[in-house]
């Protein structure tokens, strides 16, 4: 019995001590979290920057050669502006799918739980697997055929693995979950009387989809558009398993550097530059989300 | 002996049946895994090994580890597959896989990269690189998405020693000029029977024993071209990594694996062949296979094994192929 209540005071005053003890919480609170990020983002980029900046694989001496050979020739700088346009293209896709997706979930449907459970679903798939999914769907006599034959669309099979339009697809079925959640959660957080209001103004559909629903729900888009860019610009196993000979984006380069041509130091220089491209693209999308300014809030509403 | 083994492997059906002998005869537990690419053991290996026991390690990376002192040496002579294996086979460990006489790493199969095309479609084997550069073909062929294997085989095509070419601008150009003939740079090496099966391609460089395995148990009607120019090939072997937990048992693994009844079970589990001598004593095969599986002595005069490759090499291929690639 005396130890119970002697272990419950212990208890007591560990917490009393917590409680009084500010440097305690603010190491438990902001020290856990920060040494995460620390220890597994901040050191980890660290590392590929110093290896970006060594002449050849470790011990070796510091050079700034790799971001000389990807900034003074045309070949590095054209494939990052391909991959651009590319990352480009699919995310206009996703984004217009994506928006109509969550758009009918959000307003006209009664089972939204399961509608979003299957969207997500694919995910609980591993990558690998799904890209075959897709080269079986794709291929010349695959389902892609099998369907538009019966259909009557096309007479002969062919199907579209190794075209341009087979790696979007590709990107597009990958990514789009993540942006059909962001617009799904900005739809339901707006308020429908927005919408009469504007109808009862006189607005037609199109009118009050454009001046209010969208703008609305910027800060949805802009995240949706942030998370399918950023991975989709890092691609390389979608472009390299649907892509035929035309489709090269920087991650199979880098990829490349570290699989095949022992080339660590170049393709960290390369992932460095993919990083630059990504963290511009968050600022960028939090500039705007946030009206032009970037604050803690998120930016001033009035 | 330990009582566990940690073995990296990609004969995953080779393994599976290997796995199961090995338990038998040594009552030991064998964990397995099979890997897509060599840089995900390698990468083990420069980080410290303390989880791999066995790898099946293939050409350049063995090489490399050698050179980074990421293996043990082998006891091969007492191992019956280091005494069974075939001249060129021996010959080829001796010289690449042996540092101040001891061995590093012993051959497993031996592996080719011929040029592969459709039964179906040419009558008789075409016997040059060249019609991978032919303009009828165009939309029916396929390179491999690997810058050392595409700047190999434009090497020989255009005349050059594929371990030590001349003219890197005239590999550039070669390369080009065929980009636009390919269906797809080939990634994957299931997804090339698939193109065979669907009559997407109809010639392309692909493995002997990924041929075998297309032609003899998949029906796929394809075989592997004895090319004028020549072709290349290499070795996947068995090798120790420095770190390895259970060296004693890996060791065993590796007398075991490599011993020629065992390592026949190669061919029929996965089509790839084990370098040793007479194969076909140990194998109920037709003749057709026989003669197939006979390639080292058939085509020893146009087969060049593929040479590890210098770093300044290495760089130029790659660079080449990315321009290639980005044309």
């Amino acid at each position: 019995m005396s130890n119970a209540v002697s272990s419950r005071e212990a208890i007591a005053s560990g917490i009393e001590y917590f409680r009084e003890n500010r440097w305690l919480r603010l190491g438990l609170f902001i020290g856990v979290p920060v040494g995460v990020l620390v220890a597994f983002f901040a050191l980890p980029l660290l590392s590929m920057l110093w290896m970006s900046l060594l002449e050849e694989m470790p011990p070796s001496a510091l050079s700034l050669d790799h971001y000389i050979r990807i900034f003074t020739g045309d070949l590095y700088v054209n494939i990052l502006w391909r991959t651009a346009v590319l990352t480009a293209e699919s995310t206009a896709i996703v984004v217009v799918l994506g928006y109509i997706l969550a758009y009918s979930i959000a307003r006209f449907s009664k089972r939204t739980t399961l509608i979003l459970m299957l969207i997500i679903l694919p995910f609980w798939t591993n990558y690998i697997v799904r890209m075959y999914a897709l080269i079986n769907i794709f291929q010349k006599g695959g389902v892609l055929d099998t369907v538009m034959l019966a259909l009557g669309l096309t007479g002969e099979t062919g199907g579209i693995m190794y075209t341009h339009p087979a790696v979007l697809a590709g990107l597009s079925y990958v990514w789009l979950p993540l942006a059909t959640f962001p617009f799904y959660a900005s739809l339901t957080n707006m308020d429908d009387s927005l919408i009469d209001a504007s109808k009862d103004l006189g607005a037609g559909p199109i009118k009050t989809f454009f001046r209010v629903t969208l703008p609305i729900t910027k800060d949805g888009v802009i995240a949706g558009i942030v998370l399918v860019a950023i991975p989709s610009f890092g691609s390389f196993i979608t472009p390299a398993l649907l892509g035929g000979t035309n489709v090269l984006m920087i991650g199979m380069v880098i990829e490349q550097q570290f699989t095949s041509a022992f080339n660590w130091p170049f393709g960290s220089a390369l992932g460095m530059v993919v990083t630059a491209v990504v963290v511009t693209l968050i600022v960028l999308g939090a500039w705007y989300g946030a009206g032009g300014q970037i604050t803690r809030s998120g930016g001033d509403l009035e | 002996m330990e009582q566990s083994l940690n073995v990296w492997n990609w004969y995953d059906g080779w393994v599976n049946w290997a796995v199961k002998e090995f338990k038998e005869q040594y009552n030991t537990s064998v964990t397995t895994a099979a890997y897509s690419n060599p840089s995900k053991w390698y990468t083990k290996l420069e980080a410290g090994n303390d989880e791999i026991d066995s790898i099946s390690a293939t050409s350049a990376w063995v090489v490399r580890s050698m050179d980074n002192d990421f293996l043990h040496a082998l006891p091969v002579d007492q191992m019956d597959g280091w005494s069974a294996l075939n001249e060129l086979a021996k010959s080829d460990a001796e010289e690449y896989y042996q540092r101040d006489e001891m061995v590093y790493a012993i051959p497993e199969a031996q592996v080719a990269h011929p040029l592969t095309y459709s039964t179906d479609y040419f009558d008789e084997d075409p016997g040059s690189w060249d019609v991978l550069w032919q303009s009828d073909l165009k939309g029916k062929v396929s390179m491999q998405d690997w810058g050392e294997v595409a700047c190999r085989v434009a090497a020989l095509y255009t005349g050059q020693d594929p371990n030590n070419p001349d003219d890197f601008k005239e590999i550039e150009e070669a390369l080009i000029q065929q980009k636009d003939l390919n269906v797809t740079y080939w990634k994957d090496q299931s997804t090339v029977q698939q193109m065979f099966e669907n009559e997407q391609i109809v010639a392309t460089v692909y493995t002997d024993g990924r041929t075998y395995n297309g032609r003899f148990q998949k029906e796929i009607p394809i075989d592997m071209s004895n090319t004028k120019e020549g072709f290349m090939y290499t070795y996947d072997t068995f090798v120790i990594p420095k770190g390895a937990p259970n060296p004693k048992a890996a060791v065993a693994w590796t007398d075991m694996g490599s011993k020629p009844e065992n390592a026949a079970e190669k061919v029929t589990t996965m089509g790839y062949l084990p370098p040793i001598k007479n194969i076909g004593d140990y194998l109920d095969l037709s003749d057709e296979k026989i003669d197939f599986l006979s390639w080292p002595q058939k085509m020893s005069d146009s087969a060049t094994f593929i040479q590890p490759l210098s770093d300044d090499l290495r760089k130029k291929f790659d660079e080449i192929w990315t321009k290639v690639k980005a044309a």
